[in-house]
């Protein structure tokens, strides 16, 4: 039985991490594909390029992860989403916090554990079986 | 005046005019009785000085010329010791009353001074009530100063903090991310040649960069970056967890002594953070010790009564949970031992010790409502005693756990 490929949509303006993630989550089996900001993030899914997940650092420059999670909550409030940080707090605002209650399913902080964002790619979306040479 | 339940009043009179000083003390007595004031005299500023390190005074009367120094000198001497403010309110009696005189005794500190020709029993008294009055105002400034310092430190250590550690978790997420995508990697190259070589190498990156996670966070915790988990535990555990680390920390010529209470209340506290104190505080101990000596760790539960508070001083009544970390080193000089929590303090040469340490230490306690207090003896050792509340009968452990 051929199972459909899932696709994971990562956002983040760190060139490094963003490859790590992407390469993590393509050896898991996903179909995955990247954007640098929420601008770009937003221009693809609205081209059609619609992921199952989006995995969204939440400072960036341009749009930040949290409008880019509200947009995305509104627009296609299907897509699984979760947000990542390295930290950062304005007063004694964390801003994970206001990710989550901003609609993002879960939240991670930076450094990044691979294992745990594949087990939760896992739980939110399923398995997936996508080639990726 | 004075009620008789108050203890006398300690002056020091510094003159070496006999006749002055006799003049002093008899409008002192005018004023007040033979049980409400003790006073002290020296004749040298050497003496005087000496007199001053040993004992506080509610008053100094010191005269402008001494044999031995002036006045102004002594002042300065006595105000440098002690960071900006003396120990004790200081009136400077001038002979001629030379308006120079008078300005530069109250810029080096004095808080009053008193012309010689105008000494009576009502121009003595208003001028040590008038001295004592404004010194207390200059101490509170002083100490509100000083919080305001530490605070601005600590702003500072967290600003710089949470902008290196947003980069610093995306380098990790890099390292520890490639670490685990490559070792996925090598576990489908099964029975390659050097493969085990590879995963050793990549094993080293892997703690290397989870102690660099560790460290980072702990400095946004000590910051307040990020929030503290807190849990509520048997400290004894975390001990026994640390004690695993003593050894390699410690070396082989410093023996180390355990002893835990059984039956130890709970506290909450997050574990990382107590860790993380203990290991400062036997860094610090260590570093005192030169490799020779011993070293304790100790639990208890302490109960402090509201009528006994006096024993412990500033601490509320209450049931608390108590810990020691005692070594046999060198210890400390009073004057050390009291600015060793303040952030960016380190007595280590310059690159040994970021002066942080133990600062985190007193954030770590402070935080979960608790009192640390260090007592050290020069070359007998230092004790750091930890107070962390109990958790009061009713709590349990999961009401603590949601905030995590």
């Amino acid at each position: 039985m051929e199972q459909k490929a899932k696709k994971i949509l990562v956002i983040d303006d760190d060139d490094g991490v963003r490859r790590t993630l992407c390469d993590g989550l393509r050896d898991c089996g996903y179909l995955v594909w990247e954007a640098e900001n929420g601008e770009q993030a937003m221009r693809r899914i609205d081209k059609g390029m619609q992921p199952d997940m989006i995995v969204t650092d939440i400072i960036m420059p341009d749009k930040s992860g949290i409008q880019t999670i509200m947009e995305i909550r509104d627009k296609y409030p299907d897509i699984k989403l979760l947000a990542i940080s390295g930290g950062g707090h304005a007063r004694n605002v964390d801003y994970l916090e206001v990710a989550r209650k901003m609609g993002a399913h879960a939240i991670m902080h930076k450094p990044i554990k691979m294992k745990e964002l594949e087990d939760l790619a896992r739980e939110m979306v399923g398995e997936s079986h996508a080639r990726n040479d | 005046m004075k009620s008789v339940t108050n203890p006398a009043l300690d002056v020091l009179i510094v003159d070496d005019n006999k006749i002055d000083r006799e003049a002093v003390k008899r409008s002192l007595f005018h004023t007040y009785g033979q049980g409400d004031l003790v006073v002290h005299e020296a004749g040298m500023g050497g003496a005087a000085l000496q007199m001053l390190k040993d004992s506080r005074f509610d008053c100094v009367f010191l005269d402008y010329r001494l044999p031995d120094m002036d006045g102004l000198s002594l002042l300065k001497k006595i105000y440098d010791a002690d960071a900006g403010l003396a120990k004790d309110p200081v009136v400077l009696l001038t002979g001629q009353g030379s308006e120079n005189v008078m300005i530069e005794a109250l810029r080096s500190g004095a808080q009053d001074y008193l012309s010689k020709d105008n000494i009576t029993s009502a121009t003595i008294n208003i001028a040590m009530i008038k001295a004592r009055e404004i010194f207390k105002l200059r101490r509170s400034w002083k100490q509100a100063e000083d919080r305001l310092h530490q605070a601005q430190k600590m702003e500072a250590v967290g600003q710089l903090t949470s902008g290196i550690a947003h980069d610093f978790n995306n380098l990790l997420t890099v390292i520890l991310g490639n670490v685990h995508n490559i070792r996925r990697r090598i576990d489908l190259m099964n029975g390659v040649f050097g493969l085990r070589e590879i995963q050793e190498k990549i094993s080293l990156i892997e703690s290397a960069a989870n102690r660099g996670a560790e460290l980072v966070r702990r400095l946004m915790v000590f910051t307040r970056q990020r929030a503290p988990l807190p849990q509520a535990v048997n400290i004894n555990a975390c001990i026994q967890d640390t004690a695993l680390l003593l050894n390699q920390i410690l070396g082989d010529g410093i023996n180390v002594r355990i002893s835990l209470a059984e039956n130890l209340c709970m506290t909450v506290i997050d574990t990382g953070q107590l860790e993380n104190a203990i290991i400062n505080m036997v860094l610090n101990a260590r570093d005192a010790m030169d490799g020779q000596g011993s070293l304790g760790i100790g639990t208890g539960n302490f109960f402090l009564d509201s009528g006994g508070s006096d024993k412990v001083p500033g601490m509320a009544a209450g049931q608390y949970v108590m810990l020691t970390v005692s070594d046999t080193g060198h210890g400390m000089r009073p004057d050390v031992a009291a600015r060793i929590f303040e952030p960016f303090f380190t007595t280590k040469e310059a690159g040994k010790g970021s002066g942080l340490g133990l600062s985190m230490v007193y954030g770590f306690v402070k935080e979960f409502g608790g009192y640390i207090f260090v007592d050290s003896r020069e070359n007998a050792g230092t004790t750091f005693r930890i107070y962390l509340p109990c958790i009061k009968s009713g709590q349990n452990e999961e009401s603590f756990q949601e905030n995590g």
